[in-house]
């Protein structure tokens, strides 16, 4: 074995090569002390502008139980919803009109988590026509329909692809998309003159337009308690423009019983009622005639 | 420090006391007395001066603790400049009065176990770092350091059969001759885990090597951290 030691001796850095390294520093210290600043600035402001998408996109209709989360614009669609808007007609002309839809700049527009349901994803995709299509409501391919809303009835379908009423498990949506920039909420009115209100998500260029989603609470769906109108409204509460087909969709497919029925299930409770309050009574006037027979006899 | 450090060390004090208005000239003996931690808090309050010669002060402790981690000095010149600069970006953290530079220890092995992140973190930084003036070629200093850098090799082969915490230990108590308590405090460790990891990695080494040499420096206070 040799002698020799492993560790090499302690040397001082060159003079010359300590003293331009000190220059480095002091220059690179006094170069960077703005930018970890601007750093932690740009951080912070990264940290606002998500938090404040966080809380921009939220819709609250469905009482603060749906998420709306715009998607990357990375997002590339799927061939099922390319063939779905390659399929759609343009909304205006003759049937079959073609829309001038882009399937292929098709993205996310919003995706909400309804409980008990799933999830409701909106597709939207623009035309050449400078409109869009949806897979919500359709085709607005030349910006001509200022608001448009829908119904859905969602849920478990018999063989036949009709909605099962009975199932408790059905929901019942009204869907809008809407080309008034200053929108800012939608508005259910209903047949007791209460209403409910629900946030516009606004997807921008090239769409440019504004979307959302309401569940139609249940207590909704009796006689006397359903909507009557869905409207949209600026920022100040101004209405821009109204729209009462849903509504009356809803109460016809209530009819035809493909929608949860109103009627039956609002006088199941009074029919309950009245039995029993019968059933009380006859009890109470048996009682009464039973005693007036016992002191009829002379019984004390 | 040698007499040229002093100069070096004088004349960035001086800096100091210019930067500092309120300072009287004749308080010059007194900035160059300052200790590591004065010029610790005055970094942290953004004093670039003050952090300099804290930089001119430790420079060749750290420039050799990096060469004896990493194995090449013309790396450790660029760990020493990192060290440093991720120094001033945790200038910031409060130490306790001596432990300046035990804690420049625990950034530099920070530094050195994350290299590549490191160096990519300060890539921009190392860049801008002025080319090399024309220096005289000594020849014994450039033989020198190539041995050096051989013999380092041989002993950061046998180094690396320790596990990574035994080796952080071992080369700051018995290489570098930093206390337990200095150890710990670079290491952000109980001082009874330093004592129990530099135990086992003294009895793995010297299976490995009877001869002790891996202990074995040219500096005779390195039989200090033996005899501990």
């Amino acid at each position: 074995m040799s002698s020799e030691t492993f560790l090499p001796p302690f040397r001082e850095l060159p003079r010359a090569r300590l003293s331009r390294r000190a220059q480095h520093l002091r220059a690179e210290i006094t170069r960077d002390q703005p930018v970890w600043v601007g750093r932690k600035r740009v951080l912070a402001l990264a940290v606002l502008a998500l938090g404040a998408v966080l809380l921009a996109t939220p819709a609250f209709g469905l009482r603060d139980r749906i998420v709306h989360l715009f998607a990357a614009d990375e997002q590339h669609p799927p061939e099922l919803i390319r063939r779905y808007f390659r399929n759609q007609a343009s909304g205006f002309g003759p049937p079959g009109t073609p829309s001038g839809v882009m399937p292929g700049r098709a993205r996310v527009a919003l995706a909400a988590s309804v409980p008990g349901y799933g999830s409701q994803v909106l597709w939207v995709a623009p035309t050449k026509a400078g409109g869009f299509c949806s897979t919500w409501i359709g085709c607005n391919a030349r910006r001509t329909s200022r608001f448009q809303a829908t119904l859905m009835i969602s849920g478990p379908t018999s063989r036949n692809s009709q909605p099962m009423p009975d199932s408790p498990n059905v929901h019942v949506f009204f869907e809008g998309q809407t080309i008034l920039r200053p929108a800012a909420s939608a508005v259910i009115r209903f047949e007791d003159g209460s209403s409910d209100r629900v946030r516009i998500v606004w997807v921008p260029r090239p769409i440019d337009a504004g979307f959302f989603l309401y569940e139609l609470p249940k207590a909704h769906w009796k006689v006397g308690k359903r909507p009557v109108a869905l409207s949209v409204e600026g920022t100040k509460g101004n209405r821009l423009a109204r729209n009462s087909a849903p509504a009356r969709y809803f109460r016809e497919a209530q009819m035809s019983h493909l929608a949860p029925p109103s009627a039956a299930e609002s006088n199941t409770t009074p029919l309950w009622s009245i039995l029993a309050a019968a059933a009380a009574i006859i009890a109470a006037a048996g009682l009464v005639v039973w005693r007036l027979r016992v002191r009829g006899s002379g019984r004390p | 420090m040698s007499p040229e450090r002093t100069r070096e060390a004088r004349t960035l004090a001086s800096v100091v006391l210019r930067w500092n208005p309120g300072s009287a000239v004749g308080h010059e003996r007194e900035e160059m007395e300052l200790d590591d931690s004065v010029l610790w808090a005055r970094s942290a309050s953004g004093d670039a001066d003050a952090f300099t010669l804290l930089f001119t002060r430790h420079a060749d402790e750290i420039y050799n603790y990096c060469f004896r981690r990493i194995g090449e000095w013309s790396v450790a010149e660029d760990a020493l400049s990192i060290v440093f600069l991720e120094a001033w970006r945790r200038r910031g953290k409060e130490l306790p009065p001596g432990k300046v530079l035990p804690w420049l220890y625990g950034t530099a092995t920070n530094v050195v176990r994350n290299r590549r992140r490191s160096e990519r973190r300060y890539r921009a930084a190392l860049s801008r770092v002025p080319a090399p003036p024309s220096e005289p070629d000594i020849g014994e200093e450039v033989v020198a350091r190539l041995d050096d850098e051989r013999r380092i090799t041989r002993a950061l082969d046998l180094l690396v059969k320790l596990p990574r915490d035994q080796q952080d230990v071992f080369v700051l108590c018995a290489w570098t001759q930093l206390s337990y308590e200095d150890a710990a405090f670079a290491l952000d460790i109980p001082v009874g885990t330093v004592r129990s990891r530099l135990s086992r990695a003294r009895a793995f080494l010297e299976e490995l090597d009877p001869a002790g040499r891996h202990e074995q420096g040219e500096t005779p206070s390195t039989e200090g951290a033996l005899e501990r």
